[in-house]
């Protein structure tokens, strides 16, 4: 039971997240020309699967369908470390050593700014394939219910024929 | 009962969350047992060369056996093992190497626990991603004790890792996510666990004392402790806080207090006061309107705790789990999880002050219940008798 006086951060921060939701709305119907954003559950719904998605993409590594169905396909992939290597069987070693030691200290600045990036850019990447996820999770639903709604009308129409 | 602490670096002037969290149990542990602390003779984790004499010390009263490092950090090959690491497709060769050069390197360690770890009764490591933890827990795995202090950043998802973390005989964690987080990641049951945080002494009353006006502190102002680093989450709170400004104008301050790493934007409501001594910072504390916790990686936060110690309400990071979860739990703040709840929940700390204070009381009620020395002394002799009596 609440103690007199005592504050639960739970329903603060529910009342903080609906005033923040409000906030965004407007912000997104007034500047971002969107004009369903007018309706507000509308607008909650929409918060709620992208934010699902958002908070999917954190999930602990959670497995993402796109992600598998395209994982291996080099030509999808982020490559961002670099292993310095070498083809060539005699010289080889040397190369990787000039490489290594002379060359790579030199573009270290570039490679970590471009590393920063490509972090960054995987991040995005997993967020849009959540959304993507909840959004064709959502689809597929409505076209089972919209399958099942069809078959029901079909059935009561030759009940009645 | 004999116990050994391993940590990769030790000593007063050792600037560190594990190792201040290591010394300071190695320390209240050795009012009551005979304490031996195993660690290198390192202060600086990013090159790990030797400072402090190799052999035997006593610091405050503990005993002290240093091991040399045997090499410096490699850098270059540290940074590569770094991004094959984050990109999840390392090997475990790679993985084997990783926890090499995160280092330090102390063989002779290593020999010290295979040739006596058997003459301690328990051995306490602190944190996973070190090389003395990683490669000392298997020698001596019937009385390890791991206090991890796993946060959710890439390393915690190296593959090794879900083997070596049913290893220990005991872990010590530091807050209930982090339990979660490495139960998540073990590839089977974890052995016994306590969770004990840390501990805090009381600090009496508020001080009503402002900050002298040449500090260009100036109230009210929100507090953020502790490094300035896109690491630890302030790149977004700056950009956050300058949204808040772009809305709200400047009914606010952000105080910055801790050494900066990173370039800062030349803003009329941002102060960066660099490294405080403890005396301002109490000051800083007291003085505060709430205290900004942005950092997305913790195990446990330190600063969160030494707010409430002050009566300070708080908003953090709502993306980080554990930072969320001490909030609720304590009931002692807000979070954000976009810009928007950040500018919402501010305007909330600033607009309602009585709310705020009493968020903030209910900071330091969390403190007293939790994170004072007895109860987390006694929490973890409890463990380490417990655990004794189970096989030794």
């Amino acid at each position: 039971m609440d103690q007199p006086g005592r504050i639960d951060v739970s329903r603060v921060m529910a009342d903080i997240r609906m005033r923040a939701s409000t906030e965004l709305r407007e912000r997104a119907f007034d500047r971002g020309n969107t004009p369903e954003f007018a309706d507000a559950a509308l607008f909650d719904l929409v918060e709620q699967i992208l934010r699902g998605a958002v908070d999917d993409a954190d999930a602990d590594r959670k497995v993402l369908l796109l992600s598998e169905i395209i994982a291996g396909n080099k030509e999808l992939t982020l490559e961002p470390s670099a292993r310095l290597t070498s083809h060539r069987p005699v010289v080889g070693p040397l190369i990787v050593f000039v490489k290594r030691r002379l060359l790579q200290p030199l573009t270290q600045w570039l490679y970590e700014y471009s590393m920063d990036n490509f972090r960054r850019q995987a991040q995005i990447n997993r967020i849009l394939f959540a959304a993507l996820q909840a959004l064709a999770i959502e689809t597929a639903r409505l076209r089972l219910d919209l399958d099942a709604a069809k078959g029901a009308t079909r059935t009561r129409e030759s009940d009645v024929a | 009962m004999k116990l050994a602490c391993v940590v990769q670096r030790y000593g007063i002037d050792v600037v560190g969350g594990s190792e201040s969290h290591c010394r300071s149990i190695a320390e209240r542990l050795a009012a009551r047992h005979d304490v031996t602390v195993l660690t290198s003779c390192a202060t600086d984790y990013l090159s790990w060369k030797n400072t402090y004499p190799a052999g035997e010390s006593t610091v405050a009263g503990v005993r002290v056996l240093r091991f040399p490092v045997e090499r410096p950090r490699n850098t270059h090959d540290f940074a590569e093992l770094n991004n094959i690491v984050a990109s999840g497709r390392a090997t475990p060769e790679d993985e084997a190497a990783w926890f090499r050069e995160n280092g330090p390197i102390v063989p002779d360690l290593l020999r010290h626990l295979e040739a006596h770890g058997h003459e301690y009764d328990r051995v306490l490591f602190w944190t996973y991603r070190y090389s003395p933890s990683y490669f000392g827990v298997p020698l001596v795995r019937d009385r390890a004790i791991l206090i991890p202090t796993a946060e959710e950043d890439p390393a915690i998802w190296l593959r090794s890792l879900s083997d070596f973390f049913t290893w220990p005989r005991g872990y010590v964690f530091l807050t209930p996510e982090e339990a979660d987080l490495v139960r998540g990641r073990a590839s089977g049951p974890l052995p016994p666990s306590c969770i004990i945080g840390t501990g805090l002494d009381p600090i009496g009353p508020r001080s009503a004392a402002t900050m002298p006006a040449a500090s260009g502190v100036r109230d009210p102002y929100v507090l953020y402790l502790g490094r300035v680093d896109p690491n630890k989450g302030c790149e977004t709170l700056l950009r956050y806080f300058q949204a808040f400004v772009e809305r709200e104008g400047p009914r606010v301050q952000l105080v910055l207090a801790g050494p900066v790493f990173m370039p800062l934007p030349s803003h009329p409501a941002i102060l960066s006061l660099g490294f405080v001594d403890e005396a301002t910072r109490a000051q800083l504390l007291d003085g505060a309107l709430a205290l900004v916790v942005p950092s997305q990686y913790e195990s446990l936060c330190i600063a969160l705790l030494e707010g409430w110690n002050h009566s300070l309400p708080a908003l953090v990071n709502g993306r980080c789990r554990v930072l969320k979860g001490q909030v609720l739990r304590a009931n002692g703040g807000l979070y954000y999880g976009n810009v928007t709840e950040f500018v919402t929940g501010l305007r909330a700390l600033i607009d309602e002050p009585e709310m705020s204070r009493q968020i903030g009381r209910q900071g330091l009620e969390y403190v007293d219940q939790h994170y004072r020395w007895p109860t987390v002394m006694n929490t973890l002799e409890t463990f380490l008798s417990e655990l004794g009596s189970v096989r030794l």
